[in-house]
């Protein structure tokens, strides 16, 4: 069982089951899409827009095209979270376990599938925000270019994030091996939990920032955030995913299947 | 060959499998024998490494499962009807394991053919019947062409013929010098297709030898008597050596054949009510055997059992 035929037989079984297809396009429908859409009402409504509002989309034309990652990415946590449960339905983990009983670099082989996953998506959402968002602001004349402050990091920090994201959610399954149980609390850590807190007087900042996807959000800010640098923000992110991994890991050595 | 030394796993507070050491032979078709609960499907799952041993080791042709470089092509395994994803075709599951291994793509075909699955490998495992899931599984334990076999509760929940084909199919591998390892909860479909039993209860050893002998020693037929004036009948019945003994209204004659209870009646002029002959099924011998798991023990004497392979490791 070398790790090229491990690394194999996880891209073979991650492409045959439906839900990776769908939520691959699902991701991507959902980001460009939105992006697009953004960039569309800037250009509707240009007419009505003062002059000092111009001047903030055009500073904004990056963040404005590359908005639509922020719902969209939530399809690659349930891709992420699905790769991993889809193991769990019927006694289907007790194959892998049979033909792959080298359990850590099965899960290693998966985690780099659902990497190459993620970045390819990434990468897809960045060329089709990219140029589709370009020619739609082009009709009022915004320039779009990555030449801005925290520019170039905003836009290829979609990667790592893309990517940190969906490992983030395979661990999450790992650990929880159920679909239904791992959406749910990826989804609240997303969306909810950290919005919430924030609602907390004087501190909701500081709390906010301290959980591992508002971490991310903060690498990809091209604004400073008050509480901690974008760098740190990735490392914060990066800590989390590595030991959320780690202990999915390790829970996928010790338990019985 | 499957060795298994000292084997032990405990749920909780429960001993599922306890002290077990056993050697499936190759070449035949060993049964694993006892009733729902035993540890039959631990014991399994043990040996595939997939649950970790409280204590002992369990090996494959030598090894730990885990050590083994590509476990499918050393062994085959079968311990649940769906072990596959509903929502991928059958040629695909079977994909994903050769590749696993390093095993031929062109092989995927070829298992297909073999369990009669072929028309059916496009299509999702989800709309399998149990029959036809089983197949797949099977396929699944061929993929590697392994010299060891196993094999959890087969036939459960299958129609006549899948049991006919499952059962034919093991003699067939067996057949081909394959080391088959078979577990059931029923000692009738074990006597048909295994040559050799390791019966556990409760997680213990209860007997390792030759079907033919578990058979015969726990069979037990007696003959079923009423009469008039049946207690002196008994006596009689003892006076000329039978072991006769009084239950309820009637008389249980052991091992004796009606003839010899019948002649014996008219020649002290008993009048019978009732003369029958009374076998125990396999099944009843087999709780007999397996009630009291607990009191029986392995005995190292049984012919044709490990000790010879030169004991623990």
């Amino acid at each position: 069982m070398s790790a090229v035929n491990t690394i194999r037989a996880e891209r073979i079984k991650a492409f045959t089951v439906r839900s990776t297809w769908w939520n691959i396009v699902l991701t991507l429908v959902l980001s460009i899409g939105l992006s697009l859409l953004i960039c569309v009402a800037v250009v509707a409504t240009w007419g009505d827009t003062t002059t000092e509002d111009r001047a903030t989309v055009q500073d904004d034309a990056l963040e404005i095209l590359l908005s639509g990652y922020f719902f969209g990415i939530v399809v690659m946590l349930v891709l992420g979270v699905m790769v991993m449960t889809s193991e769990y339905q019927n006694a289907m983990i007790r194959t892998t376990f049979v033909a792959e009983p080298r359990r850590v670099p099965m899960f290693a082989a998966k985690s780099l599938v659902v990497a190459v996953i993620a970045a390819g998506v990434a990468a897809l959402f960045l060329a089709g925000s990219y140029v589709g968002g370009s020619l739609i602001l082009g009709v009022r004349d915004i320039d779009v270019s990555l030449d801005v402050p925290g520019g170039a990091r905003s836009f290829f920090g979609i990667v790592p994030f893309f990517v940190l994201a969906a490992l983030f959610s395979l661990a999450l399954g790992a650990i929880l091996r159920s679909t239904a149980a791992a959406i749910t609390i990826v989804v609240l850590l997303y969306l909810v939990i950290p919005n919430l807190v924030l609602l907390i007087p004087k501190y909701g900042e500081e709390i906010s920032a301290a959980f591992p996807f508002m971490a991310g959000v903060i690498f990809l800010d091209p604004s400073p955030s008050s509480v901690y640098g974008p760098w740190a923000g990735l490392g914060i992110f990066v800590a989390y995913v590595v030991a959320l991994w780690g202990l999915a890991a390790y829970l996928l050595k010790r338990r019985d299947a | 060959m499957i060795s298994a030394r000292g084997l032990s796993k405990r749920y909780g507070s429960t001993l599922a499998v306890n002290d077990l050491s056993f050697d499936v032979k190759a070449g035949e078709v060993t049964g694993f024998l006892g009733p729902n609960g035993a540890g039959k499907s631990t014991t399994m799952r043990l040996i595939l490494g997939l649950d970790r041993p409280a204590s002992g080791t369990a090996t494959i042709n030598g090894k730990r499962y885990a050590e083994l470089a590509n476990p499918l092509r050393e062994v085959g395994s079968v311990l649940d009807a769906k072990q596959v994803n509903d929502g991928r075709t059958g040629r695909n599951h079977l994909r994903w394991m050769a590749a696993s291994n390093g095993i031929a793509r062109s092989r995927v075909d070829e298992v297909l053919e073999m369990v009669g699955l072929t028309s059916a490998a496009s299509k999702r495992a989800g709309g399998y019947s149990l029959g036809m899931s089983q197949r797949l599984g099977i396929a699944g334990a061929l993929l590697g062409d392994p010299g060891v076999l196993m094999f959890d509760e087969p036939v459960n929940g299958l129609d006549p013929e899948g049991i006919v084909w499952i059962r034919t199919f093991m003699q067939h591998l067996a057949g081909q010098g394959r080391t088959v390892f078979v577990s059931s909860h029923l000692l009738s479909e074990m006597s048909q297709t295994a040559s050799h039993l390791i019966v556990i209860g409760r997680g213990q050893l209860i007997a390792d030898t030759s079907t033919a002998e578990v058979i015969r020693s726990s069979s037990s037929n007696f003959t079923r008597v009423r009469a008039e004036g049946l207690a002196s009948f008994v006596d009689v019945l003892k006076s000329r050596g039978l072991n006769a003994e009084l239950d309820g209204d009637a008389a249980l004659v052991e091992g004796a054949e009606t003839d010899v209870v019948g002649r014996l009646a008219a020649e002290v002029g008993v009048t019978l009510l009732e003369l029958s002959a009374q076998r125990a099924s396999l099944e009843e011998a087999f709780m007999e055997l397996t009630r009291d798991a607990v009191e029986y023990h392995a005995d190292p004497s049984i012919p044709g059992h490990a000790g010879t392979e030169g004991g623990t490791q």
